[in-house]
C-alpha cells in the first residue's frame, strides 16, 4: 500500500501549504492597510488558493469519513450485510465522481484562453481543481471499498 | 414534475446513507442527465459555489477555534463559568450552559460546542449525582447557542446567499443568543429545584477574579472579531485570518497550553473539515441552480401565499416548515437550498434580510437536537452513555424554551435589528 500513503501525504502537504499560503497573503493584504503601498492582487490569490485547498482537501475528507450522512438504515441491516451495503453507497459515489471528473475535463479547457483578472493566469489551471477532486474523491471511494473486503477477510482469519 | 424527481432521488439517497453533500451531488446528475443539460454545468456551478472571497472566512474561523481549543481554552471558559453560577442550586447545569456561551464566541458551530464542552461536563455532572439524561440535554440544547453567537458558519452563509454585511448579521445574533442562554438557565434552574440537584460551595471573588482573566483572552477574541468587522478596520475573511494569528499567539506565548508541534496538524484538520463543508456548499448552490431554473421558488411563495395572506400566519407556515427540515436535514445544506427559496417570501411579509436570517439558522438549529437525525443529540447521548430516546424525553423542556425564543425573535424585529442599526 505504498503509492497510496504517498498519495495521502502528497495531499496532506498540499492542502496544508495552500491554506498556510492563505494565511499569509490575507496576512500581507491586512498589513498593507497601514503601508504606503497596496497589493491588488492579494484577494484574486487567496481564493485560487482557497479552491485548491478545498479540492486538495475534499478526497482526505472522503477518506477520514468526514462528509455527513444519515447511517439508521446502515444500522438497521445484519452485521454480515453491512460491508455490501456500504460498498453499494460508495458505488454510487464512484459513478458521481466518475461523471462529474470527466465533465470537469471539459469544464478546464472552457478555461483556455481566458485569463484572471489581476495576476494573468490561464484559467483553465484554477479550473482543474473542480475535476481533480472529483476524481480523487472517486480513488478513495474506490479505496474504501477495497479497504472494506480486505480488511474483513483478515479479521475472518484472526 | 422533473422537479419531484430531483428532491425524490435526493430524499432516498439521503436515507440510504449516501453522505449528504453526494446525495445532492447525485440527484442533481440524475435530473440534468434526463432533461438533456450539458454536464459541463455540473463543475462550473460547483466552482463558482466554492469561488468567493467571503466564504474564505470559514477556514479561518474554524483553525481559530481549534488552536484555542488545543490550547487549554475549554476548560479555562469552563473553570470561570462554574466559578460564577456553581453555587446557585444545579449550578453544573447553568455552567454547563454558561459555558456553551462563552464558547460560542470561539467556535461557529453547535457540534464542537456539544463535543468540547460535553466531554468535561457530562462526565462532571455524573459523578455530582445529575442524570445522565439531564446532562445530555442541558449540553445537546444549549450548544445550539453556538451557531447564533458570533462568529457563526450558518451566518456567514447566509450573508453570502443574500449579500447582507456579515458584520450586521454577526451582531444581530448577539440578543438571540443571550436571549437563548438565559432561558436555557431559567428551565435548567426551575429543574433543578424540583429535583434537588447539588450546589456548591461559593468561590471566594478573588478567585472568580483570578478565573475570569483566564476566559478574558478567549473572550477577547470575540470582541475583536466583531469591532474589526464593525468598525471597518478588516473584512470578516481578513477578521477570521487576525483571530488565527491572536489564537496562536494566545495559545503559544500567554496560555502556553498549545504546542508549536501541534500546529501544522491543526492546520490540516481544520482545512479537511472546511473542504467537507465547501464541496456540500457546492453541490447545494447546484441543487439550489436547478431549483431556480425549475421556478420552484415562486411555486413555493404563491402555494404559501396563497393558504394565508396574514403576514403572522405566513411567519408561523415559514418556521413550521424549517423546523419540520431542521429535523432531518443538514444545516448548511438546507441554508444554501432554502433561503433563496423562502427569502422572497419572507420580504413578502416585511421581513428583513438579516432578521429573516437568524429566524432561518435558530430554527434549524433547533433540529439539531430532536430525532431522527440531531448530530448534538447523539453526540451528547453518546458522550453521556444514555439512550437517546431518554435524552430525548430530558430535551422537551429545553426544546420548548428555543421554541419561545425563536417566536419572539420571529415577531419582535428589535430583538435582531436593534444592535445593528447602532451601527448604519
Amino acid at each position: 500500500m505504498k503509492p497510496l500513503k504517498l498519495l495521502d501525504r502528497t495531499l496532506e502537504v498540499l492542502t496544508a501549504l495552500c491554506f498556510i499560503g492563505i494565511i499569509v497573503v490575507v496576512s500581507m493584504q491586512v498589513a498593507t492597510r497601514f503601508l504606503p503601498f497596496s497589493a491588488v492582487w492579494t484577494e484574486e490569490l487567496t481564493r485560487y488558493l482557497f479552491i485548491f485547498a478545498v479540492s486538495f482537501g475534499a478526497p482526505l475528507a472522503m477518506k477520514r469519513q468526514e462528509f455527513i450522512s444519515i447511517d439508521f438504515i446502515l444500522n438497521a441491516i445484519p452485521a454480515k450485510f453491512r460491508n455490501y451495503y456500504k460498498a453499494f453507497t460508495q458505488l454510487l459515489v464512484i459513478v458521481m465522481s466518475g461523471y462529474i471528473a470527466y465533465y470537469g475535463y471539459y469544464f478546464m479547457l472552457l478555461g483556455q484562453g481566458q485569463r484572471s483578472a489581476t495576476m494573468n493566469i490561464e484559467m483553465s489551471w484554477i479550473h482543474a481543481s473542480i475535476g481533480i477532486s472529483m476524481l480523487l474523491i472517486g480513488v478513495y471511494a474506490v479505496i474504501s471499498i477495497y479497504d472494506l473486503f480486505v480488511s474483513r477477510k483478515r479479521g475472518d482469519q484472526a | 414534475m422533473m422537479a419531484l424527481l430531483l428532491f425524490l432521488s435526493f430524499l432516498v439517497l439521503m436515507f440510504l446513507g449516501v453522505p449528504i453533500a453526494f446525495s445532492l451531488g447525485l440527484s442533481s446528475l440524475l435530473y440534468l442527465i434526463i432533461v438533456d443539460v450539458p454536464l459541463t454545468i455540473i463543475p462550473q456551478r460547483m466552482f463558482s459555489g466554492i469561488n468567493s472571497f467571503v466564504l474564505l472566512c470559514i477556514p479561518g474561523f474554524i483553525l481559530a477555534g481549534n488552536l484555542m481549543n488545543a490550547g487549554g481554552i475549554t476548560e479555562r471558559i469552563i473553570k470561570f463559568a462554574n466559578d460564577v453560577v456553581g453555587h446557585i442550586r444545579g449550578g453544573l447545569g447553568l455552567a454547563n450552559i454558561g459555558s456553551s456561551m462563552g464558547f460560542a464566541g470561539i467556535s461557529g458551530t453547535a457540534l464542537a460546542d456539544t463535543a468540547s464542552i460535553g466531554a468535561v461536563m457530562i462526565p462532571a455532572m455524573k459523578k455530582e449525582g445529575y442524570d445522565a439524561p439531564y446532562a445530555a440535554a442541558v449540553t445537546s440544547s444549549s450548544s445550539t447557542i453556538g451557531p447564533i453567537i458570533p462568529p457563526s458558519l450558518p451566518l456567514i452563509i447566509v450573508g453570502t446567499l443574500a449579500s447582507v454585511s456579515i458584520g450586521d448579521l454577526f451582531l444581530a445574533g448577539a440578543i438571540p443568543g443571550l436571549l437563548l442562554g438565559i432561558g436555557l438557565m431559567m428551565m435548567a434552574y426551575a429543574i433543578s429545584v424540583k429535583r434537588g440537584y447539588p450546589k456548591q460551595a461559593r468561590k471566594p471573588v478573588k478567585e472568580i477574579t483570578k478565573s475570569f482573566f483566564g476566559a478574558f483572552w478567549a473572550l477577547l477574541m470575540t470582541v475583536i472579531i466583531l469591532y474589526g468587522i464593525l468598525g471597518g478596520f478588516f473584512t470578516p475573511t481578513e477578521a477570521s485570518i487576525v483571530a488565527v494569528i491572536y489564537a496562536l499567539i494566545i495559545g503559544l506565548f500567554v496560555y502556553k497550553d498549545l504546542k508549536f508541534k501541534q500546529v501544522p496538524k491543526i492546520i490540516l484538520d481544520s482545512m479537511i473539515s472546511t473542504a467537507s463543508i465547501l464541496i456540500l456548499v457546492g453541490f447545494a448552490n447546484l441543487f439550489g441552480y436547478i431549483l431556480v431554473s425549475e421556478q420552484i421558488p415562486i411555486l413555493v411563495a404563491d402555494t404559501i401565499l396563497g393558504i394565508t395572506e396574514n403576514p403572522i400566519l405566513v411567519i408561523l407556515l415559514v418556521i413550521l416548515l424549517l423546523l419540520f427540515v431542521g429535523t432531518f436535514m443538514e444545516t448548511i445544506a438546507a441554508l444554501v437550498i432554502l433561503f433563496p427559496v423562502l427569502l422572497p417570501v419572507a420580504a413578502s411579509v416585511g421581513m428583513d434580510p438579516v432578521h429573516f436570517g437568524i429566524v432561518m439558522v435558530l430554527a434549524l438549529i433547533i433540529g439539531l437536537t430532536t430525532p431522527p437525525v440531531g448530530v448534538c443529540l447523539f453526540v451528547a447521548s453518546s458522550i453521556g452513555k444514555v439512550s437517546i430516546w431518554d435524552t430525548t424525553k430530558a430535551l422537551v423542556p429545553f426544546l420548548f424554551v428555543s421554541l419561545v425564543v425563536l417566536l419572539l425573535v420571529a415577531f419582535i424585529p428589535e430583538i435582531t435589528l436593534f444592535l445593528p442599526s447602532l451601527f448604519d
